[in-house]
């Protein structure tokens, strides 16, 4: 069986069984760049639904995933994906093909996430500030443990990361592939930051000085 | 027998028995470590190490917040908190390798796999 012979079963039955919900595929299947070896994803969303979720599960040999989201969902995780480059359900909305959207729900999520974006790019310097006020605090803050030392030195350079994409990509929504490999990324348009972020891992004491002072040079540039 | 698209659809008019199915959101979390593990001979092998620990630390943070999980938390963070390196990150990978051995065998073999969105 082809994915598209799969995708038509499901989409089928689902719709049988549930005529006012929106459907849509999504994933590699929806962009077109799908290989044999590729999974089937799916948009699953009910009116008034509560829950977020997603089930995996084979068919045909394929393994299939439908994923589903509530309001409270994108309401909850907001300031997550205002702040973050970590957009992964994001970008899965964005490439999503409806194919049953008699209720507009995958539009109005689209829509969603399209306002998310623009309003990332309005407040971008507002929200770099932040951020580096959040990690001024962050490495004031006496560490009781090795365990809290490790912590807040991670979360500093993932502020440092936030900051880098709100700096020069705040307008795009980025996939798995940017997310699994950001320093890639970050090699390929920003050799300087590259090199300091490598020598604050992993975690160690020398790391930890060159971390304060990447934060110092990073803050500075972004308050003028 | 119902096939699993059958189930799938039957799970899907049931927002209780979705939240009652769900995986141990710690469960899903150990099985993205083990994927991390398997980038070690992609990824450099400095940031591999850092994202590695940085994962290692959020997961500690979920495992103390169940009670039944401390004890592991407590063997992976004692690891933790010297120098991290690639023999460090072997041993973590067996205490992980022997978690889900130990504690979600059943939940991995699930033909159907639910996960809640928080």
């Amino acid at each position: 069986m082809t994915h598209e012979e799969i995708l038509k079963d499901i989409v089928e039955v689902l719709h049988q069984t549930y005529p006012q919900a929106s459907i849509g595929v999504g994933g590699s299947l929806a962009n077109g760049t799908y290989r044999v070896d590729s999974d089937v994803d799916l948009l699953f969303l009910r009116q008034g639904q509560m829950e977020s979720y997603s089930i995996t599960f084979c068919y045909k040999g394929v393994q299939v995933s439908i994923f589903s989201f509530s309001h409270a969902f994108w309401q909850k995780n907001d300031r997550k994906y205002l702040y973050g480059y970590h957009n992964m359900p994001m970008s899965f909305v964005k490439g999503v093909v409806p194919i049953y959207d008699e209720n507009r729900l995958i539009q109005d999520l689209k829509d969603r996430v399209e306002e998310l974006v623009n309003r990332r790019v309005l407040l971008k310097h507002i929200l770099i500030n932040e951020l580096t006020q959040e990690g001024r605090a962050l490495l004031s803050r006496e560490a009781e443990s090795v365990y809290m030392k490790k912590l807040i030195h991670y979360r500093t350079i993932e502020m440092l990361i936030n900051q880098y994409f709100l700096e020069f990509y705040s307008h795009k929504v980025t996939g798995k592939q940017i997310e699994q490999n950001v320093y890639e990324m970050i090699a390929r348009n920003d050799r300087s930051m590259y090199t300091a972020l490598y020598e604050c891992m992993p975690y160690c004491l020398k790391a930890n000085q060159k971390l304060k002072f990447l934060f110092e040079q990073n803050k500075l540039k972004s308050e003028l | 027998m119902k096939s699993e698209l059958q189930e799938v659809v039957d799970l899907l008019s049931d927002e209780g028995k979705i939240r009652r199915e769900a995986m141990p959101s710690e469960c899903f979390s150990l099985c993205n470590l083990m994927k991390q593990f398997e980038a070690c001979n992609t990824e450099e092998e400095h940031f591999y190490l850092g994202k590695l620990e940085s994962a290692l630390l959020t997961f500690c943070g979920r495992l103390r917040s169940k009670k039944a999980l401390i004890g592991w938390a407590a063997e992976i963070e004692e690891l933790l908190t010297s120098e991290f390196s690639m023999e460090t990150s072997r041993k973590v990978q067996s205490i992980l390798e022997r978690m889900e051995r130990e504690v979600y065998a059943d939940e991995l073999l699930k033909p159907i796999t639910v996960k809640l969105l928080q």
